[in-house]
């Protein structure tokens, strides 16, 4: 069994169908008590998907920073994510380790490209996940359980294709001519990481055309 | 406090009295700057590192405050501004950590780190960011320090939660250095290794001697090693290096 912690992204959804489509029951945690719940209900080996984060960091910074904004939104946000973030994935750990092994996938979206054609933009999550899931795979890997996070470019359908052709000379900095991938081709390799038990434990992937490699 | 009329600028440095913040405030008190130093409780380490800083003829004050707090980050830098009227350079060197098996935890195990190593330098930094353009604009500077570490880039087993916060602090380093970089503000992240303070000096050395066997430089580093990036970085010898994180570990292998 596949648990989605919840499938609000297009990324998401599209795993989901991807998996489906192969024959795999796939649960959306969101609509079914919570991530807790359904690891309770694992019968055996099974694995989670988190979804990417969806709050825009960068526009939150800009209001702390030049706008009338004194809240505490932006760090409240961080917090919150970093608190779920944990807490998700020591549920899952725990869970995994009375049944022997498991996986947990952890998505995001390319901060860098996301600036570019103007989607929600969230480097400190991103990193922050990729860092967690490094150190899981070194400390449970030992049980089975396998920890890995993928970073994708923007999808094609995630934003006007109007858009996509406008910042042709910005995505220039990925590869002469970006085309970018589907969400579809996004899915269907999640989908074989999931279920081809690869050998591959605290990576993280990068999809899309021309990555580069970021700070860390 | 000293006064030095001449000073090259105002850095404000968190963490400031032990390990790696001790070894940074004595770097930029030799290089002539004023320090605004912030100490969390530890009130004997910050009377032993004043007694150096006389000695030195340093000008600096002392604040002690719980950076956790987010009224006493604006009020960190509020004293700042009072005593030395400018804030160049920021590095936000404090941190703490909590380790152990991570499925044993609880949630109130790592909170506070979660504040300590990841909010806070946020809300510092957002506080100080006013000031830190206006010095860039005056040509004085602009810059800010983050505190990671290797766990940050690599992963560390038994430090889920503090690996987590030093990753974040990485990735926030990228998003302040893309809004002020514009402002001409930098930003930039250390991530130093296995470096002497006392954190470490506690460890058998059976503990730790597999990180230094897989070292470029087999040995720990010390910091004043950390120091002295710390400095290079707040300096205008770095004026084109933003959004950068530097490795301090002699070279880790993995």
């Amino acid at each position: 069994m596949i648990i989605f912690d919840k499938i609000d992204h297009l990324l998401s959804r599209s795993i989901v169908e991807a998996c489906t489509a192969a024959g795999l029951e796939c649960v959306n945690a969101a609509r079914n008590g919570g991530v807790q719940a359904e690891l309770e209900k694992l019968q055996g080996p099974g694995a989670l998907v988190i979804g990417p984060p969806s709050f825009c960091e960068a526009t939150a910074l800009k209001s702390k920073l030049y706008g009338s904004d004194d809240s505490l939104a932006l760090a409240q946000a961080i917090e919150a994510e970093v608190r779920y973030f944990l807490e998700t994935c020591r549920s899952a750990t725990q869970a995994m380790m009375r049944h022997g092994g498991g996986q947990l996938l952890s998505l995001g979206i390319d901060d860098v490209a996301s600036k570019i054609v103007g989607l929600p933009q969230s480097p400190i999550v991103n990193q922050m996940r990729s860092s967690c899931i490094k150190s899981l795979a070194k400390e449970y890997g030992r049980l089975k359980i396998s920890y890995n996070s993928v970073l994708c470019h923007p999808s094609k359908e995630s934003v006007d294709s109007k858009l996509w052709r406008s910042q042709r000379d910005a995505l220039k900095v990925y590869t002469m001519r970006f085309t970018p991938s589907t969400v579809q081709e996004y899915a269907e390799f999640c989908r074989q990481l999931l279920t081809s038990n690869p050998p591959l434990n605290g990576g993280q992937i990068c999809l899309g055309k021309g990555v580069m490699e970021t700070a860390a | 406090m000293s006064t030095q009329e001449h000073a090259k600028g105002t850095v404000l440095i968190t963490g400031a009295t032990r390990g790696i913040g001790r070894s940074i405030t004595l770097r930029y008190a030799q290089e002539g700057w004023n320090l605004a130093l912030v100490y969390r409780s530890n009130q004997a380490t910050a009377d032993s590192v004043a007694i150096e800083l006389d000695k030195l003829g340093a000008s600096y004050v002392m604040i002690k405050a719980d950076l956790i707090n987010p009224a006493a980050c604006k009020h960190v830098v509020e004293q700042t501004l009072e005593e030395f009227q400018a804030l160049d350079v920021l590095i936000n060197n404090a941190g703490s950590t909590f380790d152990g098996a991570f499925a044993s935890m609880k949630t109130t195990d790592y909170e506070s780190l979660i504040s300590c190593n990841l909010i806070a330098p946020l809300l510092l930094t957002t506080a100080a960011a006013p000031e830190l353009i206006k010095s860039a604009e005056a040509g004085r500077g602009g810059s800010v320090v983050m505190m990671s570490s290797m766990a940050g880039i690599t992963g560390k087993e038994g430090q889920v939660p503090y690996s987590t916060t030093k990753g974040g602090l990485i990735g926030q380093t990228r998003l302040l250095a893309r809004e002020l970089g514009e402002k001409g503000v930098r930003v930039n992240a250390i991530a130093p290794g296995f470096i002497r303070t006392e954190m470490v000096e506690i460890l058998e050395p059976k503990m730790y001697q597999h990180v230094l066997a897989a070292s470029a430089t087999p040995r720990m580093g010390e910091p004043s090693e950390v120091a002295d990036t710390a400095w290079f970085l707040g300096s205008s010898n770095s004026t084109y290096l933003n959004g950068t994180v530097h490795r301090i570990d002699g070279g880790f292998l993995r």
